[in-house]
Formats: structure tokens, sequence, C-alpha cells
């Protein structure tokens, strides 16, 4: 299971951040102070770290700058919204900053493209009878090829990381097709049908109204 | 024109016309001074012709034998003694009814000459054209004769003009030479100005800690000097405008983590409660919990905010306040707070009275208790003290609680500071209290003092005058 320490004072944040990571399916590990943490950090074996800037303690800054065991990517999580903190941040080396308040699947989506890009998530990834290799971008279904467009694919793989979750359009429209995408929410919905058809997931990819759609766990 | 051109171009003008009419005044009187003499020795030549002339005339005469010379004659003894084209000096003799009679070569008699001496019957001279003119009348064999002679003055006048020429040249390298030399000294002079200029223009261009160099005692150093001064005041008052602007900055930073902290925590667990399909029971209370108490922080927040807000608008309501009923009043509702918590109160003053706003004084010391009761365990001691000194009124808070680490005691005043966050913040704390305190002291002409021992308490000190008084 892929571990993540959450540097944050404040308990309530922290706990939120705890829930929030451990809708992805990882194990949070929380800590409240600069020094602590830095102590975790450089002793523990993390896959990621969240970090807050305003620490008591030792700052957010300063405990990216001192580290020695940089394995473990970094990821700011900071009311410091302006540009020079943002700067600076990315400057010592941090892979993303995260400007509070945040949205929970926000969130997760950054972890997830951080994980991805320094290797630590599976390359496949299978629910039910599906299984996905998002190297190969194929999909299997009983153990027969199904062919998927790269955007279904993508929609597809979403919904299996984060399984049991309410995914709103607007959501899926940022994580598959990109922040600026203007199309409209029906084309979530095209795609959708087609995974349905394709994937036989009529009752497991559910509607939520006014909300989104879900993936439901599967049923052993 | 700059000012140097200016000063260089009107002394050089001033210089130049005071030599050129000096050396003409010069040149002008030794001129008429060599003209003189010229004149007095070409006029006694004039006489000494004449004379001799008269008394060869009485040889002539006794040589022919005649009483008087006839005209013709005389003529021809004229012809004989001057020669008919002389030359030298020309002589020229009139009738007395101005006719031509006898002249040694052509002479131009210059107009009104002759006119003169006979009108008066003295002798004149007159200058024309390099010539020296001597008029006078004379009586030759009974009759009057007008004699004219003519002079060559040209030397004199040539040395006139050839000096003319010398002082013209001697006046043109003076003028070079005072040029050189006066463009030295202004430039010199007017040195510091431009350095003045300079330093200003960069003060002006935002380098306030710049100076300009004050050397000497005359009126550039002192426009230096006033120049600096009012440097001086703007950067001072630059500086503080950008203390201001970054206390402002400082300020609005705080506000707005204190705001976005609550917010994440709500904005965070209603999403988590949104989007989870399942959630246990014991989670969605614990959600919900945490989404109220930050709301409710919120809320505290806001409040204070706007009391302190507020409190620097200055719309005040003064009234005099007798502070024994006052203190009495406010111990009675701070007892409740305290009584919840078992601890020793008290709150008493003096009598007198003194120009306070109600509301603000009440809120000052419900600040003050406040902080004291979180600071105190159960069953601490808090008292609160009023008491006249020296025209004052003056405020003491003593509490035994955790006390305020030294190094911190400078900044608790300012807005969002909180010694201990996860403390301030368990207790509903903003961090604002005290920045309030501070600005009601402050609109009551006070003083606002802290001592404190870490572990052994805090005791707060104000001293006030009270409002402005209205009679």
């Amino acid at each position: 299971m892929i571990k993540i320490l959450i540097v944050e004072d404040d308990p309530n944040i922290a706990k939120l951040i705890e829930a929030t990571v451990a809708i992805g399916g990882y194990e949070g590990i929380v800590c409240g102070d600069g020094a602590e943490a830095f102590e975790k950090m450089e002793h523990g074996n993390y896959d990621l770290i969240l970090l807050d800037v305003m620490l008591p303690g030792m700052d957010g800054f300063e405990i990216v700058k001192k580290r020695t065991n940089k394995e473990a990517p970094v990821i700011f999580i900071t009311a410091k919204q302006e540009l020079t903190d943002k700067v600076k941040g990315l400057r010592l080396g941090a892979e993303d900053y995260i400007v509070k308040p945040f949205e929970a699947m926000e969130l997760l989506a950054r972890i997830e493209v951080i994980l991805r890009r320094v290797k630590r998530t599976e390359n496949t990834y299978s629910y039910g009878n599906i299984t996905v290799n998002v190297e190969e971008h194929t999909c299997k279904c009983d153990g027969e090829d199904v062919y998927l467009t790269p955007k279904e694919f993508e929609v597809l793989v979403f919904f299996i990381q984060h399984k049991d979750v309410a995914i709103s359009r607007d959501r899926l429209l940022a994580a598959v097709w990109g922040f600026e995408y203007e199309g409209e929410t029906r084309t979530i919905d095209i795609h959708i049908q087609q995974l349905r058809k394709k994937l036989n997931l009529k009752d497991r990819l559910v509607t939520i109204p006014k909300l989104g759609y879900r993936l439901e766990s599967a049923k052993e | 024109m700059k000012l140097w051109q200016k000063v260089f171009l009107y002394t050089l003008i001033l210089v130049m016309l005071a030599v050129s009419m000096t050396s003409i005044l010069l040149l002008k009187s030794s001129f008429s001074f060599a003209l003189d003499q010229k004149k007095q020795s070409v006029y006694s030549e004039h006489e000494f012709l004449i004379t001799s002339f008269k008394s060869m005339m009485i040889t002539e005469r006794l040589r022919e034998n005649a009483i008087v010379l006839e005209e013709k004659k005389l003529k021809n003894f004229m012809e004989g003694t001057f020669g008919k084209k002389a030359d030298g000096n020309g002589i020229l003799f009139c009738n007395a009814k101005n006719e031509y009679f006898y002249s040694n070569r052509e002479i131009k008699v210059p107009k009104g000459l002759l006119e003169a001496v006979m009108d008066s019957g003295k002798s004149y001279m007159q200058v024309e054209e390099h010539q020296l003119y001597t008029a006078s009348a004379e009586s030759i064999e009974g009759k009057t004769y007008y004699v004219v002679t003519e002079n060559d003055i040209t030397d004199v006048m040539k040395i006139h003009e050839n000096m003319l020429w010398q002082i013209q040249a001697i006046s043109m390298a003076c003028a070079v030479v005072i040029a050189l030399i006066l463009l030295v000294v202004v430039k010199t002079l007017l040195h510091p100005l431009k350095k003045i200029n300079e330093g200003t223009r960069s003060i002006a261009q935002g380098s306030y800690q710049e100076r300009v160099p004050e050397r000497g005692h005359d009126e550039l150093s002192e426009l230096a000097r006033n120049m600096n001064c009012m440097a001086e005041a703007v950067e001072t008052n630059v500086r503080a405008l950008e203390h201001v602007a970054e206390d402002r900055k400082q300020f609005i930073d705080n506000l707005s983590h204190e705001m976005k902290t609550p917010l994440t925590s709500i904005l965070g667990f209603s999403d988590l409660l949104q989007i989870k399909k399942d959630i246990t029971e014991e989670n969605r209370i614990e959600y919900a919990g945490i989404i109220k108490a930050e709301a409710t922080r919120m809320r505290t927040l806001s409040g204070k905010l706007m009391e302190l807000i507020t409190v620097g608008e200055a719309n005040l309501e003064w009234s005099r306040e007798e502070m024994q009923e006052l203190f009495g009043e406010i111990g009675a509702s701070l007892k409740v707070i305290t009584n919840n918590r078992k601890m020793h109160f008290s709150c008493e003053a003096e009598q007198g009275s003194l120009w306070v706003d109600r509301e603000l004084f009440k809120s000052l010391l419900y600040n003050l208790v406040d902080n004291a009761v979180k600071a105190s365990g159960e069953d601490g001691r808090i008292q609160v003290i009023g008491y006249f000194e020296e025209g004052q009124f003056c405020i003491r808070v003593s509490d035994e609680g955790v006390g305020i680490p030294k190094e911190e005691l400078e900044k608790i005043t300012q807005a969002f500071y909180m010694v201990d966050k996860v403390r301030s913040r368990a207790n509903g704390g903003a961090g604002l209290g005290l920045a309030l305190c501070k600005e009601i002291v402050s609109l009551h002409r006070g003083t606002m003092k802290f001592e404190s021992i870490q572990g052994q308490g805090t005791r707060v000190l104000i001293r006030m005058r009270g409002g402005a008084e209205y009679a």
C-alpha cells in the first residue's frame, strides 16, 4: 500500500486530508509538527509527502531545503496563494503546489499524477472481470480484448481508481479532457454510455442524480 | 539658456563695455591734447609767417620807394615771397570783400571759417580732412586782408588712427582672456548647483536616502541644506507609509490565512460527505461536528473583525462614568464565567469618574479577563483593580496563569498573533483580542504594558487619561 506522510498542524485539516487520501486507497500518516516531520522524512520510507508551509517547529520551505532524503516527492498544501510563494515552493523541488481550500477530488487527481510520474503506481488495474493496462493502453473483459477510444479508456481508468466515489461531470472533464476543455458535459454522458455498453457496466456505473456518476465496488 | 551661460555672457558684455569705454575716452583725450599742441605750434607758425611777411613788405616798400604798395605790386611781391606753386604749407589772402586775392596753391577754405573771422575780427582754426586751417584778419598796406594758412596734420591723425587700431586689438585680446577666466570662475562658483541639481533629481526618482553635498556658507550650501531637510522629511514619510502598507499587508495575509484554515475544513468535509458512498454513522457525526466547529470559528473571527474595524471608525459615545459602579457591573457579569471554572475573581475600582465609551470600556475588560481565564487553570486567581494615580486612571489585570515568553511580549498585540496556536484555537480564539484592546486603550489616550513570568502569571497595566473632556 502506498504510504503518504501528511504534515499539517491544524488537526481538522489533517483529518480531512487523511480521509481524502483514504478514498484513493492510500495510507496516510499524520504529523503536526515541522521538526518531527523532518525527522520522519529523513528516516521513514514514504511514497509521497503532503506538506503545509506554515508549521510550528520548522516551516515547510525550510524542511524541503534541509532534507537529504529526497526520494519521496513533495506536494505543498498551503493557504499562501501568492505567486512568489508558489514559485519558491516549486523551485525548492516540490512536485506540485495546492492552495487551500481545495477539493478532495482535485487533491486525489494531483496525487495520482505525481505518483504516476515517479512510477509508484501499478500499470494494471483490475475491477471485477475487467483488467486494464495503463502502459499498453489495453482493456480486457473476461480475458478478451475490448476496443476503447483513448478518452473512453481514460474515463474508465479514472473510475477504477476512484471506486465508490461520486464523480461530477466537471471533475471528470477536468481530469480527462484537461482544465481548459470547453466542451459540453454531454460529451461525458456519451462516453459513459459507450463504456456501459462495451463493458456491460450498466448496473455498476451508476448515475447519481444532480451530481454525476459512481463506479460501485464489484460484488464478489 | 543655462544660468552659467547667462552669468557668463552678461558679465563679459559689461566688462567689455567698460574696457572699451575707458580706452576710447583715454584715446579721445590724448588725441585732443596732441591736436591742441599741434594747433598751438601751427598758430605761432602762422603768426610768425605774417609778421615776417609784414617786415619784408616794409623792406620792399623802401626798395620801391613807395609809401604804399599798389595792389598789383603787392600781389607780385606775394608771388615772389611765397611762390606760385608751393609744396609746403599753403597760404591764401582774401580782401575785405571776401574776394580771392592771392594763394600759393589751390586751397579749399572750409565754409564759415572766413565769415567767422570777418564777424569777430579774431583768429580761428579749423580741421578738415587731415588739414589744419588757420585764419586771421591782417591790415596790410592800409587795407584789411584775411589770411588763411593750410597745414598738413596727417601725422597727428595717423597716430590717432594707429592707436585706435591698437586699442581694438588689445580689447579683443582682453576679451578672450577675460572670457576664459570668467568661464572658469563661473563654472567653479556654480559647480555646487550642478551637484544639488543631480542630487535632487535622484531623490525625485526615488532614492530617498540620497543627500546633496553641503559645503561652504553661501546661498548654494544653504539651498543644499534645505534640500537635505526636505529629503529627510520625504524619506521619513515614505518610510512611515511603507511601514503602514507593510502592516496592512501583514494583516491581510494573516486574515486570509485565518479565514482559509476553517474554510478548508468546511469545504473539504462537506465535499467528503457528498461524494463518498458509504459513510459510517461515526464518521458522519465526526465530519459534521468538525464543519460546525469550524463554522463557529469563522463566526467568532468575523465578529471580532467587525469589532476591530468599527472601533477604528471613531463613532464613539463618550460619557462620564463612575468607575466604582462600572467595575462592579462588569465584575458581576464576568463572575458567571469564572464561577463556572471555580476561579477566584475580584473586580473593583476606586471612586472617581472618567470620560469613557461605555461599550468599548466593557469590551476592553472582557477581553483582558477572557485572556486571563484562558491562561489560568481551574482554581486560578484573577484580580482586576482600578485606581487613580497622577491624574490618570490605572487598570491592573493580574492572573496566575501560564504566562507569556519574554520574546513574544512585543508581538502579542499584533492582529492574529497567537502565542500558542493550538491552545488558542481550542479555546475559540481568533488572535484579535489584544489588538482590539490596544485600539481601545489608544482611543482613551492611554498606554498598555505587559509584565509576565512564564509559569507564574501575567500582569497587564493600563494607564489612561480617558476621552477628550466634553463639558
